[in-house]
C-alpha cells in the first residue's frame, strides 16, 4: 500500500486563496478615479441633458445605498422607499417654506423626521421577518400616498407642492451644474462614511444579524437595538434622497411616488448587487437610466409612424415589463446581482493566466496509476453498477475538489467511500446524481451508470434511471407524516408491504409528522424513503451523522438488509470509518479529492498508516 | 465535585405543545470543571443547553449562575455574564470572514459607535487593529492561523467547528457551553477539539459539553448528566454511569 500513498508526497493543487487585500484595495482605487474623472467630464463638457439625468442617477443612488444598508447589511426587507423619499420630500416642501427654510437646514430636518419613521416601522421588524415584513412597509407606502394626496386636497395644492429655489451663501443652487456638483460631494462623502462603518464593528454587527438573528443573539449580539439602528439609519439616508429630489425637481407631488417607484430601487439592488454599496450605484445608474437611453433609441428611429411611435408611446410600459422580467432573471440566475459576477469573472480571468503555466507542469509529472494491479480484481463488466473513470470535480474558483477518481460499485455489494472533511466525498455523489447547487462546477472523466455515460445529466434524469440519493441533511419535511413521505416517495404512492418488517420501529410512528421524529427516525424515514422506490443505486450521504452509536448500528443493520434481501447495490459516503467497514464489501479511502487507498475492510483495518491518517480508527 | 459552584440548573421542564423535552432536569458544574451532558438523539441535550443560553424559556425551574439567577435574561445579556456557546451546526455564519466571526466575540470590549466608526476616529482604527490582532493570535495558538482571510462558509466542516469553538474562546468567558463540538469530525480531527478543551480547563473555563462520542465523554468530563427522552438518568463520574446497565441501554448500546 506504501506505493498508493506515495501519490499524497506530489504537492496538491495550489490551495484557494482568499482574495489578497492588496488587490482589493487597488480596485478601489480605479473605481474612485474613474468615478471622479465621469464627474468632472459631466459638470465640464456634460450636455445640460447629461446633467439632468445625472442629477437623477445621484439622488437615486443616495436612496439605493440607503435601502442596500437596510437589505443587504442588515438583512431586513423593505419595500418602504417610495415612501421615505416621500416624506422627505414633502417635509423639505413644507419646511423650505417657513423661516427654517435655509438651505441645508430642510434636509437635516428631513433626516431627522426619516430616521423618527425608520424607528416606527424598525418597531414591527422585530417581530415579523420576510415576506410578512415587506408586507407590513408596503402598508407605510399606502398610508403615506394616501395622507400625501388629501394634504394635497386641503391644502389646495392639487399640482404639487412648489419647493423654494435654494441658495446657499453666495451658490446659486438653482444652477442644476452648481446643484448636481453638490450631489455628486455629498454621494461621495455618504459612500466614505458607510464604508467606514461598515468596516469596523457596526458592519460585522449587521452582518451577523442578516446571517441569522439567533445566532447572532446567541454569540452575544444585541440584535434589537442593532436592527432599529439599521432602520433608522437607512431610513434617515433614503428621506435625504427625498428631500434632495424635492429641490431637483422642484416641484412635490404624490404622483411621484408609485409602488412601481418603490420598486424600482429594489431593482437597482438586485441587479447591482445587494452585498455591497457598488452594487447599489451601478443598479442606480443602470435602473435610472434605461428609459432615457429607450427613449433616445426610439427617437433615433426613422419618425412618421412604425417601430419608432410605438416605442416612444409604449416606453413606461416597457420599461415596466423590462423591470419585471430582469427582476425575475436577476433572482434565478445571478441572485447575488451584476457586481459580485463581475468581479468573480474578473478575478477569474486573472487566475486563469496564472494557472495556465502551473497545470501543464504538473501534468507532466503526475504517475500513472498502477492499473495493472487495480484491474486483476475487478469483476467483469456486466457484473457492474456503477464505474466512474477519471472523475474529476472542479469549482468556479479553480479549486479541484474531485481529482482523477477511478471506482466502481459492483452489482448487490455495498461499496464504502470513506475520508475526512473536505475530502472530496460530497462532490463525487454530486457528480454522480447531478446535484449541483448554483455553483459553476466542471466535471470531468466518465460517470458509468449500467455502462451509459451519465455524467452531466439533470437529477430529474439520473433519478428516473433509478439513482437514489439519500443526502446528508434536509431530507424530511416536518409538517408531513411519516406515512405521507413513504406515500410521497413510493411509485404510484404505494408502499410495499414489507415496510413492517424492514423498519418496524417507523410503523409504529406512520401517523406522527416528521419533525417530531428523532434524529435517528428521520435518517430511518430518509433511507426507507429511498428503500420504496426500488433503486438501481442507493447513495447515502453521512447517514451516521449526529446519531447515538445505538442508533447508528440499527440503521447499519437496515441498510444491509435491503442490501440483502432486495439486492440493491449501495454506495455509502462516511466519515465514520468504523461504522462503514463493519458493513461494507469493499472500500475507497479519499484524501484532497483522491483515492490514497482501496481494499476491502479487512486489508484496510489492519493497514496501521491509514488507521492512523484517514480512517481515525486507531486505539 | 471540586471548587465553588459555577453553574446550577434546577428541576428544569420545558415543553413543545405537548412534547416533554425535560422533564426536572437539573445539575451543578463547578468551576473549572469539564462536565458532559449525554444521551440519545432527541433526549433533549441540546434544549437543556438552549434553556441555559436563554434561547428558550423554560416552563418552570431555575438556571443559576455564580449564584445569580439568569433564566430571565436575554441571550446576548447572558453571553455579556461571560457564558459562551458553541454551535452544533456552523451553517449560520457561513458568508462571514473568519476574521468577522472571531470578532463578534470582542463585542463588549471594541467600540461599536456608529458615527465614530463613520469618521475612521483614530482611536477606532487602532481598536480595530488590537482587535483582529488579538482574533489572529488564538487562530495561531489553535494552528488555524492560515483561514484567518477565508469566508467561513468556504471551509472543511471540521475547521469550522473548531473556528467556532475558537471564537468562543475570544470572548474570555468563564463558562462554554459545546453543542456536539465532534460531530460530524473524524477521529483524527476530535483531538483538536479535545486539545482545545485542554487549554480551557488551563484557564480555569467551566466546560459544559453534548457530546455524542463516548470515547471522546469519557476521556475528557470530569462528571456527565445521562438524558433519556428528557428525563434525567443520573449525575456522576463517566466510569460509573457508562457502566450502568439502564445507561447502556438506552444509549451506549454495545
Amino acid at each position: 500500500m506504501t506505493d498508493v500513498l506515495a501519490i499524497e508526497a506530489v504537492p496538491a493543487a495550489e490551495p484557494e486563496q482568499p482574495v489578497g487585500r492588496g488587490r482589493a484595495r487597488r480596485a478601489v482605487l480605479v473605481l474612485w478615479a474613474a468615478a471622479a474623472v465621469v464627474c468632472i467630464l459631466l459638470l465640464t463638457v456634460g450636455s445640460d441633458f447629461q446633467l439632468f439625468v445625472s442629477g437623477f442617477v445621484l439622488i437615486y443612488a443616495i436612496a439605493a445605498i440607503g435601502l442596500q444598508w437596510l437589505m443587504g447589511r442588515a438583512g431586513q426587507v423593505s419595500i418602504g422607499n417610495a415612501a421615505l423619499i416621500a416624506i422627505g420630500a414633502y417635509t423639505t416642501a413644507i419646511v423650505s417654506d417657513t423661516s427654517w427654510g435655509v438651505f441645508p437646514v430642510p434636509v437635516i430636518v428631513s433626516a431627522v423626521v426619516g430616521g423618527v419613521v425608520g424607528l416606527i416601522i424598525g418597531l414591527p421588524a422585530l417581530r415579523l421577518r420576510g415576506l410578512y415584513l415587506a408586507l407590513a412597509t408596503l402598508g407605510l407606502h399606502f398610508i403615506t400616498v394616501f395622507a400625501a394626496d388629501r394634504y394635497q386636497r386641503n391644502t389646495g395644492e392639487l399640482f404639487g407642492l412648489q419647493v423654494a429655489s435654494p441658495s446657499l451663501g453666495p451658490l446659486d443652487l438653482a444652477d442644476r451644474r452648481t446643484f448636481v456638483a453638490i450631489l455628486m460631494v455629498l454621494l461621495a462623502g455618504l459612500v466614505l462614511l458607510l464604508t467606514n462603518v461598515y468596516r469596523f464593528m457596526p458592519g460585522r454587527l449587521w452582518s451577523s444579524i442578516r446571517e441569522s438573528e439567533l445566532g447572532a443573539g446567541a454569540v452575544g449580539v444585541p440584535t434589537v437595538r442593532w436592527k432599529l439602528a439599521a432602520f433608522v439609519g437607512s431610513s434617515a439616508v433614503i428621506a435625504v434622497a427625498g428631500s434632495l429630489y424635492a429641490y431637483y425637481s422642484r416641484v412635490v407631488s404624490v404622483e411621484t411616488f408609485t409602488l412601481h417607484f418603490a420598486i424600482s430601487f429594489l431593482v437597482m439592488i438586485i441587479i447591482g448587487g445587494v452585498g455591497s454599496i457598488v452594487g447599489a450605484l451601478t443598479g442606480a445608474i443602470l435602473v435610472t437610466t434605461a428609459p432615457y437611453v429607450l427613449d433616445s433609441v426610439a427617437n433615433r428611429l426613422p419618425a412618421g409612424g412604425g417601430f419608432g411611435d410605438w416605442l416612444d408611446s409604449n416606453i413606461f410600459h416597457i420599461t415596466n415589463g423590462l423591470y419585471g422580467v430582469i427582476l425575475v432573471f436577476f433572482l434565478l440566475y445571478q441572485p447575488e446581482g451584476l457586481v459580485p459576477a463581475l468581479g468573480r469573472a474578473g478575478r477569474w480571468l486573472s487566475d486563469r493566466r496564472r494557472h495556465v503555466g502551473a497545470a501543464e507542469a504538473k501534468a507532466e509529472a503526475r504517475p500513472t496509476p498502477t492499473e495493472a494491479r487495480e484491474t486483476e480484481a475487478m469483476p467483469s463488466r456486466d457484473d457492474i453498477v456503477l464505474e466512474l473513470a477519471g472523475l474529476g470535480v472542479r469549482y468556479g474558483g479553480g479549486a479541484r475538489a474531485v481529482d482523477d477518481i477511478d471506482l466502481v460499485v459492483p452489482r448487490d455489494s455495498i461499496v464504502a467511500l470513506l475520508g475526512r472533511n473536505g475530502a472530496g466525498k460530497t462532490s463525487v455523489l454530486r457528480a454522480i446524481t447531478g446535484f449541483f447547487r448554483s455553483e459553476e462546477a466542471a466535471v470531468e472523466g466518465r460517470v458509468l451508470l449500467d455502462g451509459k455515460d451519465i455524467a452531466g445529466a439533470t437529477p430529474t434524469a439520473t433519478s428516473r434511471r433509478g439513482v437514489v440519493l439519500v443526502p446528508e441533511r434536509d431530507k424530511v419535511f416536518p409538517s408531513l407524516s411519516v406515512a405521507d413521505h413513504l406515500r410521497l416517495a413510493a411509485p404510484h404512492g404505494h408502499v410495499k408491504e414489507e415496510i413492517f418488517d424492514i423498519f418496524p420501529r417507523l410503523t409504529q410512528r406512520m401517523k406522527t409528522p416528521a419533525g417530531l421524529l428523532s434524529g435517528g427516525e428521520r435518517q430511518m424515514l430518509a433511507v426507507a424513503m429511498a428503500w420504496v422506490r426500488n433503486p438501481k443505486l442507493l447513495l447515502l450521504d453521512e447517514v451516521s451523522l449526529g446519531l447515538a452509536p445505538i442508533l447508528t448500528r440499527e440503521l447499519l443493520d437496515r441498510i444491509v438488509e435491503i442490501n440483502e434481501r432486495d439486492r440493491i447495490p449501495v454506495l455509502l459516503v462516511e466519515q465514520n470509518a468504523k461504522a462503514a467497514l463493519s458493513i461494507a464489501h469493499y472500500a475507497y479511502v479519499l484524501e484532497s479529492g483522491r483515492v490514497v487507498a482501496s481494499g476491502t475492510p479487512s486489508e484496510l483495518e489492519f493497514d496501521p498508516a491509514l488507521t492512523g491518517a484517514y480512517l481515525g480508527t486507531a486505539p | 465535585m471540586t471548587g465553588p459552584v459555577q453553574l446550577e440548573v434546577r428541576s428544569a421542564v420545558l415543553t413543545f405543545g405537548g412534547l416533554v423535552a425535560l422533564d426536572d432536569v437539573g445539575f451543578t458544574a463547578a468551576d473549572g470543571e469539564i462536565f458532559g451532558i449525554v444521551g440519545p438523539n432527541g433526549a433533549g441535550k441540546s434544549a437543556l443547553l438552549n434553556c441555559i443560553t436563554g434561547v428558550y424559556r423554560m416552563d418552570s425551574g431555575s438556571v443559576r449562575y455564580r449564584g445569580q439567577p439568569i433564566e430571565r435574561l436575554k441571550p446576548h445579556q447572558i453571553a455579556a455574564l461571560g457564558v459562551a456557546r458553541t454551535f452544533q451546526n456552523t451553517d449560520y455564519f457561513k458568508h462571514l470572514a473568519v476574521e468577522d466571526f472571531l470578532m463578534l466575540s470582542l463585542m463588549s470590549e471594541q467600540p461599536t459607535s456608529i458615527v465614530a466608526s463613520a469618521l475612521a476616529l483614530p482611536r477606532i482604527r487602532r481598536r480595530d487593529r488590537e482587535g483582529r490582532a488579538e482574533a489572529r493570535g488564538f487562530l495561531e495558538e489553535f494552528g488555524l492561523g492560515a483561514y484567518a482571510a477565508h469566508t467561513l462558509g468556504a471551509l472543511p466542516y471540521g475547521v469550522q467547528k473548531r473556528i467556532d469553538i475558537v471564537r468562543a474562546l475570544v470572548a474570555k468567558p468563564s463558562l462554554i457551553l459545546m453543542d456536539e463540538p465532534t460531530s460530524g469530525m473524524p477521529v483524527a480531527e476530535r483531538g483538536a477539539v479535545a486539545d482545545i478543551i485542554r487549554h480551557a480547563r488551563a484557564r480555569a473555563i467551566t466546560v459544559v459539553v453534548v457530546d455524542h462520542d463516548v470515547d471522546f465523554v469519557r476521556r475528557e468530563c470530569d462528571r456527565l448528566l445521562v438524558l433519556d427522552r428528557g428525563a434525567s438518568l443520573g449525575v456522576g463520574s463517566p466510569d460509573e454511569l457508562l457502566t450502568r446497565e439502564d445507561v447502556i441501554q438506552a444509549y451506549v448500546g454495545v
